[in-house]
């Protein structure tokens, strides 16, 4: 039982085409959210579950029937804009009932609805109000409110906190979260290019990319839940993508490969061992390590896996440090460090390369499979 | 120091020249309008009333002059009603609906602002004969609705343009069809715009003279142009009258604009974007 | 973070067209189509073709005469000398207007509090209709009674005074002058307008840099209004083509048709001489007229625009 499924979903501006090959499912109650960056197409996927654009190829269903032709107000769903897109001339109220009154719902029904959509929102005393009266996070609401009347089966959320400031959206972000656990039996779509905003909120993200590799491959990068992409990575775009600072890429040389890992080396001679598996390749092959900022810690001399470089600087939080290290590459190596970290006398840094933690990409920028078990 | 001695001293010196220059006409006009006939002949021109008698302004609000004015009301009353409205549809079709036409008939319209009216005078006078609405207050709405909607249009679909996309995203998600999102959303929206084009077409229709003048003859089917004109016939000799009658017929608007000088000016100046 | 949108694109099949969505350009457009084609693209074309009539107007409809009122046309001394009047209006107002308009808005741009007084009192020329303009300034010109003379003999310059409206040497110029006393305020207006779009941290800048008052107006206001009185020149330019109420009322196009412009010539032609073949082609040709100095302007201004 799905509630929004899309089948070989194809979208074209003229002649540039901005979703290519998309096959999904979204659940029923499930938060999905749609996250690349700008220009990957996730607004326009969203918009097309809506009915404000229309498919250029494929098939959309919601609950099983299918809404290619369907009109928007038709297909029973919500939307909740990016600037709010609240009616200027309407009071708050008015604003809620709107789309009722479109489709005449009878009144004392539409008292009700917007009433109960009010108290869940703490809105009930603002009802009087234009929207210019409201601050941001009110207009949210009354946007999140008139979506809530309508009784839908699917949300729709495009960018709905990026116009708030940060302490705002922080606050708003597990608003929306509270919201979708009292409305259990709903799917929840939401469009962002905040990384954060998609881990904190989904239970599925679904990862776009652009240009030439969307074209090539299609326009989902990696669906999955957000521990699934964060430990999972299937390629270098969604290794990348997620974590901040970005994942450290190495360039590496394979040296050996067999049933319980792989051995590379890295261009300052290190060998590194982890359990991933490379038979498929060639012992020699130009290859890509990759290893999160996070998963680096200092080390001592006795530790098994780990690479000596010199430091460049060293950012202070507090809580932790950014040690940016000489990596023999285009951008440096990152290691997140927890804590103070003065600079060590000699100037060079000794990290521990966890194998649990290490990435091997091959030629064609996908992630090696993982060896089971390990 | 030049800046300094212009800002002091030179600019506002021709901001009071400038003033006298748009006053004196005004000034002349006031006075005259309160003097007796024979004052014009005896006193100095410059001369103060010898008291401020009422006496046009009697003689003429005895005449016709409230008929005039009651047509005047009618007529761009109607008008301006038609103009928003038609003209409001016509730019939310040209700004938001989709259709191969949009681009050339906008430019059509739009081309309507360059042309003379007077040219359409004759065929206008004939086909006014034709159909009966010779001599009639209602056989100007017609012409004054059309020549207005070429520069309404223009304006009211600017206005639609910047009306955000999400507004009527927004509107199609909540049921509404172009009917509704028009009277509903985007008719409101345009509250500016429409108060724009209806002040600047209420003046231009008010003071309109030509249509007025060629498509009626009779005093009590004439708008309050036409008194200024009908009265300065039959005033020829006396003068304060006649002056008496102009002051009146510029009175309404000259209230208007001591009300809502901003609005007016803003109004008026629509017609700059004739460009 | 705006992904590329849809309606920017062309061809894209909008997906639920309901029948009210392919029929409402229709029914949003049929009153306007409706309106012009009756009241303008009909008469238009109708005066073309009474054009090629001789008719006074009265009974059955008049003969083809063919291009008759045409070839007259090309020999009337009368309109071409209206058509020249027409030219001189326009250049005038340009060469008038625009500049007093700019000083003015200067003044008001640097008077600062009592600039909106002014700004007001300027205005109100142009609430008045121009009959009562042209009844107002009639009395104000004439010879025996009227204020300016007086005003002349008292400043003891009586020998200036004249029969204003009365001398082909003068009427023309006469109510020139009350064109421009009318229209100044609008010009005004929108360079008001224009001068303050100026960016406030330009002044300052040039003010850092030692530019005087006088040096940032002529450097770089009148430069940045550049584009506005472009438009100001269009619109006198066009208005002053088609002029027709003030004359009218003042002068009727007199003395001996030394004020005469295309539309008071044409209105004489069908309503005092009743030649309404003729006098709709002078209609005819004062469409074309205009059309085409009004299409060249036009290009001309836009293609400087582009330039800029």
């Amino acid at each position: 039982m799905t509630s929004i499924s899309f089948t070989h979903v194809a979208k074209n501006f003229g002649k540039v085409q901005v979703i290519r090959d998309v096959d999904l499912d979204i659940a029923p109650g499930e938060f999905c959210v749609f996250l690349g960056p700008s220009g990957c197409g996730k607004s326009t996927l969203l918009r097309m579950i809506a009915g404000l654009e229309a498919a250029s190829a494929g098939e959309i269903r919601i609950d099983g029937r299918l809404v290619n032709h369907v009109p928007p107000a038709e297909r029973q769903v919500a939307m909740v804009f990016q600037n709010y897109a609240l009616y200027p001339h309407m009071t708050v109220y008015e604003n809620m009932a709107f789309g009722l009154k479109q489709t005449k719902v009878p009144k004392p029904e539409i008292k009700a609805r917007v009433a109960e959509a009010a108290r869940i929102l703490q809105i009930e005393a603002l009802m009087d109000r234009m929207p210019k009266a409201l601050s941001g996070g009110q207009r949210q609401r009354v946007a999140i409110g008139r979506a809530i009347v309508r009784q839908p089966k699917v949300f729709l959320f495009d960018e709905p906190l990026s116009n708030l400031d940060a302490a705002l959206r922080v606050h708003m972000r597990s608003e929306i979260a509270s919201l979708h656990r009292k409305f259990p039996s709903a799917s929840f779509v939401y469009v962002t290019h905040d990384q954060m905003e998609a881990m904190a909120l989904a239970d599925k993200i679904v990862l776009l990319h652009t240009g030439r590799t969307a074209q090539e491959r299609g326009s989902i990068a990696q669906v999955g839940s957000p521990l699934d992409l964060y430990y999972r990575p299937k390629n270098r775009f969604v290794a990348g993508f997620l974590g901040s600072p970005t994942m450290n890429f190495l360039s590496a040389t394979l040296v050996a490969a067999d049933a319980t890992g792989a051995t590379v080396e890295l261009t300052g001679g290190e060998r590194i061992t982890f359990p991933v598996d490379a038979r498929s390749l060639e012992i020699g092959a130009q290859l890509t390590l990759g290893i999160r900022p996070e998963h680096l810690a200092p080390a001592s001399d006795a530790t098994a896996q780990t690479i000596v470089r010199p430091v460049e600087m060293i950012e202070h939080f507090g809580e932790f440090s950014f040690v940016y290290l000489t990596s023999g590459e285009s951008m440096p190596l990152i290691a997140k460090v927890q804590g103070e970290t003065a600079m060590p006398p000699d100037q060079r840094f000794r990290l521990g390369v966890p194998a649990a933690s290490c990435h091997l990409f091959g030629p064609d920028d996908l992630a090696l499979p993982r060896i089971a078990g390990a | 120091m030049a800046g300094f001695l212009g800002r002091r001293f030179v600019l506002p010196l021709l901001g009071l020249f400038w003033l006298a220059v748009t006053t004196v006409p005004f000034l002349y006009l006031a006075l005259m309008s309160f003097k007796t006939q024979e004052e014009t002949y005896s006193a100095s021109i410059w001369a103060l009333p010898k008291s401020f008698n009422l006496v046009n302004y009697e003689e003429v609000l005895r005449g016709r002059f409230f008929t005039y004015l009651g047509n005047s009301v009618l007529v761009v009353s109607v008008s301006v009603v038609l103009i928003v409205l038609i003209s409001a549809m016509a730019a939310f079709a040209l700004a938001r609906l989709k259709f191969r036409l949009s681009g050339p008939l906008f430019g059509l319209i739009v081309a309507g602002m360059i042309v003379p009216v007077h040219v359409t005078l004759v065929p206008i006078y004939l086909l006014t004969r034709q159909i009966g609405l010779y001599d009639t207050p209602f056989g100007l709405i017609g012409p004054y609705v059309a020549i207005s909607l070429p520069i309404s249009v223009f304006i009211l679909t600017e206005f639609m343009r910047q009306i955000p996309k999400e507004l009527e995203e927004a509107a199609e998600l909540d049921n509404c069809g172009p009917f509704a999102k028009f009277f509903k959303i985007f008719l409101p929206l345009c509250g500016p715009g429409v108060s724009t084009v209806a002040i600047y077409n209420a003046i231009q229709l008010w003071n309109e003279f030509i249509f007025a003048y060629v498509l009626t003859s009779s005093p009590d089917k004439r708008t309050l142009p036409l008194a200024v004109w009908d009265f300065q016939g039959q005033y020829q000799t006396n003068i304060p009258a006649a002056l008496a009658v102009v002051t009146l017929s510029c009175l309404p608007l000259i209230i208007a604009y001591a009300i809502g000088q901003e609005h007016i000016v803003k109004g008026m100046m629509a017609g700059s974007l004739k460009g | 973070m705006v992904d590329i949108s849809a309606r920017e694109a062309v061809g894209d099949p909008r997906p639920p067209r309901r029948l009210a969505e392919d029929l409402a350009p229709i029914v949003f457009l049929a009153p306007v189509v409706l309106l012009l084609l009756v009241f303008l693209i009909y008469p238009l074309m109708s005066s073309f073709r009474l054009s090629l009539l001789s008719w006074n107007g009265l009974g059955e409809e008049g003969k083809y005469i063919g291009l008759a009122n045409w070839w007259r046309l090309l020999h009337d001394g009368l309109f071409w000398a209206a058509a020249r009047n027409n030219i001189l209006l326009a250049i005038f107002s340009v060469l008038i207007q625009l500049p007093i308009a700019v000083v003015l808005a200067v003044v008001l741009d640097n008077l600062g509090r009592g600039s909106q007084l002014l700004k007001i009192l300027y205005f109100l020329p142009l609430l008045m209709s121009s009959v009562a303009l042209g009844v107002l300034f009639k009395n104000f010109y004439d010879p025996n009674f009227g204020p300016l003379n007086a005003l002349l003999e008292g400043l003891g310059l009586g020998n200036l005074a004249q029969d204003w409206l009365g001398d082909t040497h003068f009427s023309l110029a006469a109510v020139i002058a009350v064109i421009c006393w009318q229209n100044i305020p609008f010009y005004m207006v929108l360079f008001l307008a224009g001068l303050a779009s100026f960016p406030a941290e330009i002044s300052e800048a040039a003010i850092l840099d030692g530019a005087s008052e006088v040096t940032i107006f002529w450097r770089l206001k009148l430069p940045h209004l550049k584009g506005t009185l472009r438009t100001g020149a269009l619109l006198a330019i066009i208005g002053s083509l088609r002029y027709f109420d003030l004359i009218y009322v003042m002068t009727g196009g007199g003395p001996e048709g030394a004020s005469e412009l295309m539309a008071t010539y044409m209105y004489r032609s069908v309503f005092a001489s009743f030649q309404l073949g003729y006098g709709s082609t002078v209609a005819s040709a004062m469409f074309i007229i205009v059309t085409v100095i009004a299409g060249i302007s036009l290009r001309l201004t836009s293609r400087l625009e582009t330039e800029v």
